[in-house]
């Protein structure tokens, strides 16, 4: 096994890693107006900018308190910040080498790019066409984001307010805000559909020391030889293991088809400043919440009536489309939602049995599901992240540098009425080395392809841009299409970032 | 009587007598070759392979349709895929180096001596400039070598039909028949015109016989000295070193074809047998009148169907005509104007179809042991590999047998 980097932490914008797992997550998007005034203030920001290292403490620190008083500590919070500049912005601050990336998507940004993700084109005004967009577009395109985080939301209210303020005379002009938060009570971490979201992330490989099993993430296999098979690939059951330089520049990328090895010299082209820094997308996607229930109602109906048996309500058909039951717990592992937080949510593949059990897992593993159909191939799940599946790429092996690290949190009131159609939704952020071959990658070929990963699956019924496409369940064997409205999921504003290291607003 | 259609239905064959029959033969003897083996050739086919390793015909779950009816209630199953390598992503610092690579024609790995087309997606294109540099046209072919072979091979009617399609293709009718023709007086794959407009694929693994033998093969299951099945599509095809394991479609059809067969289904190739464009995708793509790019398509043999998985397009032309006053080069994709004709083959999608039969009530098929070593064949030996022989017995070379190639050049 080659030894994993050392990562530097202390350089790192805590969000890319580890995350900053909070429950309020508050974006301020700004123009640059003065350049000059902008370049200081954001090198002022600097004793504020948590880094990976302050964040893993931080984390560290909450465990423990969770631990020594049994539940979440309500004594203890943090207030992360973090930055991000998109290619115009860093244009605008005089920054040179952005052209030594090789991503044309973030050299473009994501309005030039709206096509190619699925949006509809201009000229119509569609839900979703970048015209329509609440900030990302014509005139209205961010600079810079500012991402503060606390599970206060008054504390993130008030250092909103200070950082507004010293923007506004700091040569930027705020040109949109998004207010994140995690839902409330037995809905906290499930999106507005009533999914659980956020299951299954890739582990990115590196150290923290010189020690060689100091790892950023932890790799929770139990003893056994029947786990051997994972313990290379996989921190913990579903969880991936993937060379850093797949997000973070500076760092090594996979070897072709071996997820064990880096590849030598693959760090991802970019300037010398690009070090430590990541490629940041941000999606606002807003949902369409009742249309949603209201397919799923008519949905099984229509497939009843085409011979799938009567038990195939309204849930189940969520439950087939998303790949997940509400709580998290996957189809392939049954018929029946068996709540969260089992030991078993993220063990399971799709082509292959699972045959290893984890202690504790007392619920049936998962069949071999080659033909998709206990999972359709055209599930969100199998869609953007087809674990065993061989995809139109080639062999697994290849799924591990398309994946991204999801950092994103709903936004918007509960519903009032099953009627209830406020903008709501989900604030979606991922990180990535490539925009161009992770994210719009996930999005062009497999979300919004009806051949791939799989042929004859139809685009991911949940995120494609399209409407009125069908998506390809079967009842047993048979196959059965399913008309597909779509468009519960549209793009409402967006952007393209980088997000530097911390030495990059240092050397500014 | 089964007749195998010409690929992609083409009407060709109609203008001599006796051709649709004769390419029924061909395809008969393509099965023969790769799927049962011939005393008279040193192809490794999969039943010759089974029987090395102690199974059985009983074991094939691949079948010639001309020999077994398709059984009832067969089904289609497509495997779809890029028409934009990966092979050789890694070889390049950027993506302008990879494309300008794809776009021309290269030594081919093994035999530098061979300039040709490297594109190895079972789709190859040629790109045409004017005098500015400015994209024209980018041709796209899937027609396999063997269509022309055959017509070059069968009879004096047949070559003249085939001289008479590269006039009409290339639209040169001075073409004559010593320019297809090499030194030896043998059709030459690698001639002018093809090399110019891109006929019919010539990258040495773009086959008829590689897709029948890696179907073939892929059917085999296979598993560990330690009886453990190898059922993942690296391990497979690392195992039986059918096809590259560096493609994108080779893995992927191996894989589907072998859980099939694991699931105890009869597989046959979808008639017409061949490996064809199914579709582009247009998603992102802009002109600047904002004319609908889709409309500079045209699909010039084989069909198009709304219904990606219908489609059998062998060759197809993008380009723009002259009264627009702009270029291919002026189309945009996600924003980003079109400088190679790699750009478009990354959005045209490629498929292979074979029909697969509901479970079979016939005992489970054996597996036999994996005696190759699964380490990936490391870049090094390519180049070491002899093209001419190595589509020999496994006896001889069995890593060689990854890579293989239906005629010497």
């Amino acid at each position: 096994m080659m030894e994993e980097p050392i990562l530097e932490l202390n350089d790192i914008q805590g969000n890319i890693i580890p995350g900053f797992k909070k429950d309020c997550q508050h974006f301020l998007f700004f123009q640059i107006a003065e350049p000059g005034l902008a370049k200081n203030w954001l090198k002022s920001l600097v004793p504020k900018l948590s880094t990976a290292n302050e964040v893993l403490k931080s984390h560290t620190l909450w465990k423990e308190m969770r631990m020594k008083i049994g539940s979440d500590p309500d004594n203890l919070d943090f207030l992360f910040l973090n930055c991000a500049i998109s290619a115009a912005g860093l244009t605008k601050l005089g920054i040179t080498g952005t052209e030594q990336f090789e991503d044309s998507g973030f050299k473009l940004g994501m309005e030039k790019r709206a096509g190619e993700i699925g949006d509809p084109g201009d000229g119509t005004m569609a839900p979703g066409a970048a015209e329509t967009w609440l900030f990302g577009s014509k005139s209205n395109v961010a600079d810079i984001v500012l991402i503060l985080a606390t599970d206060d939301e008054s504390w993130a209210k008030q250092e909103e307010t200070k950082l507004i303020d010293q923007a506004l005379n700091s040569g930027l002009n705020l040109i949109h805000m998004d207010s994140g938060k995690v839902r409330p009570g037995k809905f906290a971490g499930h999106e507005h559909f009533g999914f659980r979201d956020g299951m299954s992330f890739p582990a990115i490989r590196g150290r923290v020391s010189e020690a060689a099993d100091d790892f950023i993430e932890s790799r929770n296999w139990p003893a056994g030889a029947e786990f051997d098979i994972y313990r290379g690939r996989y921190a913990s059951p579903g969880r991936q293991l993937v060379w850093p330089g797949h997000y973070i520049f500076g760092y090594p990328r996979q070897l072709k088809d071996e997820p064990e090895l880096p590849r030598d010299n693959s760090a991802p082209p970019g300037p010398a400043w690009a070090k430590n820094g990541s490629f940041m997308v941000y999606r606002r996607l807003r949902q369409d919440v009742p249309k949603f229930h209201q397919f799923l109602k008519d949905g099984a109906k229509t497939l009843q009536n085409s011979g799938f048996p009567s038990d195939l309500t309204p849930a189940k058909l969520g439950a087939l489309l998303v790949g997940r039951w509400p709580s998290g717990w996957p189809i392939m592992r049954g018929d029946k939602d068996q709540g969260a937080d089992q030991p078993g949510e993220n063990h399971f593949g799709f082509s292959e049995q699972t045959t290893a059990v984890l202690p504790d897992d007392v619920h049936p593993l998962n069949q071999a599901d080659p033909d998709g159909i206990t999972c359709p191939f055209s599930s969100h799940i199998r869609k953007v992240q087809p674990r065993d599946d061989s995809t139109d790429q080639g062999s697994m092996e290849r799924t591990f540098q398309k994946l991204l690290i999801r950092r994103g949190i709903t936004y918007g009131p509960e519903m009032d009425g099953e009627n209830d159609n406020a903008d709501r939704g989900l604030l979606f952020v991922s990180y990535q080395s490539s925009i161009k071959d992770q994210f719009e990658f996930i999005m062009n070929d497999w979300v919004n392809d009806q051949n791939k990963p799989k042929s004859g699956a139809g685009p991911d019924p949940i995120l494609a841009g399209g409407k009125d496409f069908k998506v390809y369940l079967k009842n047993k064997e048979i196959v059965c299409p399913l008309q597909v409205p779509g468009q519960w999921v549209t793009a409402t504003g967006g952007g393209y970032f980088f997000s530097p290291g911390i030495s990059f607003f240092l050397n500014l | 009587m089964w007749q195998f259609e010409p690929t992609a239905r083409l009407k060709d064959f109609d203008r001599v007598p006796g051709l649709r029959q004769a390419w029924t033969d061909l395809m008969n003897d393509f099965y023969q070759t790769h799927l049962y083996g011939k005393s008279d050739d040193d192809t490794f086919s999969a039943l010759e392979e089974l029987k090395k390793r102690g199974g059985s015909k009983d074991d094939l779950r691949v079948y010639n349709p001309s020999i077994m009816p398709i059984p009832a209630n067969s089904t289609p199953a497509n495997v779809t895929w890029s028409a934009l390598p990966t092979s050789f992503d890694e070889l390049f610092a950027s993506t302008q180096e990879k494309y300008e690579f794809l776009d021309n024609r290269q030594p081919f790995p093994g035999a530098p001596q061979l300039i040709t087309r490297i594109q190895d997606e079972y789709c190859e294109w040629v790109v045409r400039r004017n005098a500015e540099n400015k994209i024209t046209e980018v041709l796209f072919t899937s027609e396999p070598p063997e269509y022309y072979d055959f017509l070059f091979n069968h009879s004096q009617d047949s070559k003249k039909l085939l001289l008479s399609l590269y006039q009409e293709i290339c639209g040169v009718p001075s073409i004559t028949m010593d320019q297809l023709t090499d030194s030896d007086g043998n059709y030459n794959w690698w001639n002018d015109y093809n090399n110019e407009y891109a006929v019919h694929m010539q990258q040495p693994n773009n086959t008829l016989g590689a897709q029948i033998n890696i179907v073939s093969r892929a059917s085999i299951l296979r598993k560990k000295d330690s009886g453990t099945p190898i059922t993942d599509a690296l391990g497979l095809i690392k195992c039986a070193g059918y096809g590259d394991p560096s493609r994108q479609s080779d893995p992927s059809i191996g894989h589907a074809i072998n859980s099939l067969a694991r699931q105890n289904k009869m597989i046959t190739i979808e008639d017409p047998v061949g490996l064809y464009m199914s579709n582009v995708d247009w998603s992102g793509w802009d002109t600047p009148d904002h004319t609908d790019a889709s409309t500079f398509w045209k699909v010039l043999r084989g069909t198009q169907d709304n219904d990606p998985n219908q489609s059998y397009i062998v060759r197809a032309s993008l380009s723009v005509p002259a009264e627009k006053g702009y270029t291919v080069s002026d189309l945009t994709i996600a924003g980003e104007p079109i400088a190679y004709g790699a750009q478009v083959a990354g959005k045209v999608n490629v498929r292979v179809a074979v029909l697969a039969s509901p479970v079979s009530t016939l005992p489970a098929a054996n597996a036999i042991v994996c005696t190759r070593s699964t380490a990936q064949l490391p870049a090094s030996n390519i180049a070491q590999i002899n093209p001419v022989t190595a589509f020999a017995s496994l006896e001889a070379d069995t890593e060689a047998k990854s890579f293989y190639f239906t005629r010497s050049f």
